[in-house]
């Protein structure tokens, strides 16, 4: 978070957090179409041969005045693969707020606990334990063939009263909820943290 | 009131902070010849820019410069080498790029000509370092209070209508 007093400018920093190939990209890819030119950056990619992330994913965008504020949003994604975990907490560093995108196949389930359990790491290290950070979990894959009901990929995460939501990134379903919601949960804890 | 400048997971720059930091910057822009001179906080997001912005995004090269020099520390300490204050040199033929962590919630980036002598913008990014931290550590003005004039409410409507205006479907 940083905020500018002379130019009323709120920035803050989400980061897309979640197991390889659970869509945290396709969100980013999605809200950089869908938000309007003039109030976003470029979508920049730190990409492996295989197109897959090595480092991160990055856009940011402006909101209009917001109470006399500029609230600027900046986005990242992590890189899911476990050997990225370095990379990680490198990107967490200095979030504001987690988007904890899970992959509804039942084939996934131990790998989105795995992710979680990792974040939750990574988070208490930098005194930011889940719970003291705004965060929401999307399961984004509802569309696939063997996705779990929510209610037991919420059981096998032990996600407990977080904002949650359905998703099917790819085809932008679900994805403005999820930055909704983060945003709305951010710039309170901001509030809050101020007052 | 919390300390204006330091909140838990970030900075708060008031406007004397601002000024002060710009007056130091383009003095040092003088001082190195540096094409680009650009401060930013550890998250990536820019704080100062002087110098000449030409075709650069200077949002991702925010964002590009907090992941290079968070990178370079983190190898810094698997290899048991870390130390403060973190300097990444890149030599070029026609530009070097001097990356520097000021603080921990503060880095400058200097773009300067290999015609400049490499010594000297180090010496030079060390001193603007210096001169940021100390003038971001004179002044305790005290700012604000709440962020958003607002009832939360209300808050949560203007957050929804500000998304909502940006957002193509």
């Amino acid at each position: 978070m940083n905020i500018n007093w002379q130019l009323r400018q709120l920035r803050l920093k989400i980061v897309y957090y979640g197991p390889a190939m659970s869509g945290k990209t396709t969100n980013i890819e999605q809200i950089h179409k869908r938000i309007d030119p003039n109030n976003r950056s470029n979508l920049v990619s730190l990409k492996t041969n295989e197109d897959r992330t090595l480092f991160f994913d990055f856009m940011q965008f402006e909101l209009g005045k917001v109470c006399g504020m500029a609230p600027c949003i900046q986005l990242y994604t992590v890189p899911g693969q476990e050997y990225y975990k370095a990379s990680r907490k490198l990107v967490l560093r200095g979030a504001d707020g987690v988007v904890f995108v899970a992959d509804s196949s039942a084939a996934r389930i131990g790998d989105n606990l795995e992710s979680w359990l990792d974040m939750d790491s990574a988070l208490a290290e930098m005194n930011h334990p889940i719970g003291k950070i705004p965060l929401v979990v999307q399961y984004n894959k509802r569309d696939l063939a063997d996705a779990v009901p929510v209610i037991n990929l919420r059981k096998s995460l032990g996600v407990g009263e977080f904002p949650q939501f359905e998703a099917v990134a790819f085809n932008g379903e679900g994805v403005f909820n999820t930055l909704k919601s983060i945003v709305n949960d951010v710039i309170f804890q901001v509030q809050k943290e101020l007052q | 009131m919390k300390n204006p400048m330091r909140l838990t997971g970030g900075m708060s720059i008031i406007p004397s902070q601002e000024e002060l930091i710009d007056t130091i910057l383009s003095s040092q822009l003088e001082k190195s010849q540096a094409r680009l001179i650009l401060l930013i906080d550890t998250s990536g997001q820019v704080i100062s820019f002087h110098g000449e912005r030409g075709s650069i995004d200077l949002v991702a090269l925010g964002a590009l410069t907090a992941s290079d020099l968070a990178a370079s520390e983190e190898i810094a300490r698997i290899s048991n080498l870390y130390q403060e204050n973190q300097m990444v040199i890149r030599q070029g033929s026609k530009m070097n790029t001097i990356v520097y962590d000021v603080n921990h919630n503060l880095i400058l980036l200097y773009i300067v000509p290999a015609t400049v002598p490499l010594g000297w913008v180090c010496y030079l990014v060390r001193e603007s370092s210096s001169q940021i931290n100390e003038a971001l550590s004179k002044i305790q003005e005290i700012s604000g209070g709440r962020i958003f004039e607002s009832e939360n409410a209300n808050l949560h409507e203007m957050i929804n209508n500000a998304l909502d205006q940006v957002w193509k479907d």
